[in-house]
């Protein structure tokens, strides 16, 4: 099977919106109610900086893959036809 | 400790928090532990990859290597938020000592979050529960509030110190006013003056 590697990079996208969505609204509640704390705002910018700076290294990784490639993946061959006890 | 920027929903303009008081640390610093261990995966899966298959070498520019940088990624973002939403869910829950009553907050989620207040005046009796080895080093325990009336107990587990915040409890509650008669702790902290009219 072959899957192409900017469908990999598609679902890796995806993965990333969850991320922004659901890291946003903690980032929301954490200030909202973390009671004035320095230690919510602190947190919060660590989080932050830390899946900017994931994103950015990754993004510099993979630059130099040919996009335009696929992944062969050995699939087992499940037909019950072709089954040989 | 300063208490005066201690803000929670609901407070009440002339309310004094006299305790601020969140779980032990030892919680947190296990979920750090189970967190930085589970983020070590991918380079294990890698470093296996390349012991176990002979003609495995890691090179992002290739399809393999991209698409194994890009998985390992995605992965290390949820371990990565999931790390955060602990922390949030372990900095968010407290049990707060004001002039007034006693706030319990546990927070369980994003949009989970569960606040109980109690009066000192409901207050009955406090006990408090030292169970396993770790808690009695680290002394960190379970506070039991029982209250008056039908009213369920309070209960908040894992606080440290929990033999000192058990004494102050009792010691404002013993102090609170019941039924009518004014009452005040000789040491207790005066309200900062408003400027109501």
């Amino acid at each position: 099977m072959e899957i192409p590697l900017l469908l990999i990079a598609a679902a890796y996208l995806l993965v990333l919106i969850g991320i922004v969505i659901v890291g946003s609204l903690n980032v929301y509640t954490a200030l909202k109610f973390g009671m004035r704390s320095p230690a919510t705002t602190v947190m919060s910018v660590i989080f932050i900086f830390g899946t900017v700076v994931m994103v950015l290294a990754t993004a510099v990784v993979v630059s130099g893959a040919d996009w335009s490639s696929s992944l062969s993946v050995s699939v087992p061959d499940t037909n019950i036809q072709n089954f040989q006890p | 400790m300063n208490l005066n920027h201690v803000s929670f929903p609901g407070k009440h303009p002339d309310e004094v928090v006299l305790l601020l008081q969140r779980r032990h640390w030892y919680l947190i610093f296990g979920r750090i532990v189970r967190w930085v261990g589970l983020s070590l995966l991918p380079l294990v899966v890698v470093f296996l990859l390349g012991r176990l298959t002979e003609d495995f070498s890691f090179d992002p520019t290739t399809v393999t290597g991209a698409a194994i940088t890009l998985g390992a990624s995605a992965y290390l973002l949820i371990v990565w938020l999931l790390f955060y939403q602990d922390w949030v869910d372990f900095y968010l829950d407290a049990l707060i000592l004001t002039n007034e009553r006693v706030v319990r907050i546990e927070q369980r989620g994003i949009f989970n979050r569960i606040v109980s207040q109690l009066t000192l005046d409901r207050i009955q009796d406090v006990t408090t529960e030292t169970k396993g080895v770790l808690p009695t080093f680290l002394g960190f325990g379970t506070l039991n509030i029982e209250t008056a009336g039908e009213q369920e107990n309070f209960v908040f587990d894992n606080i440290p110190n929990v033999g000192a915040v058990q004494a102050q409890l009792l010691q404002y509650a013993k102090h609170a006013p019941r039924m009518g008669v004014e009452r005040q702790a000789p040491d207790q902290p005066q309200a900062p003056p408003t400027n109501k009219p």
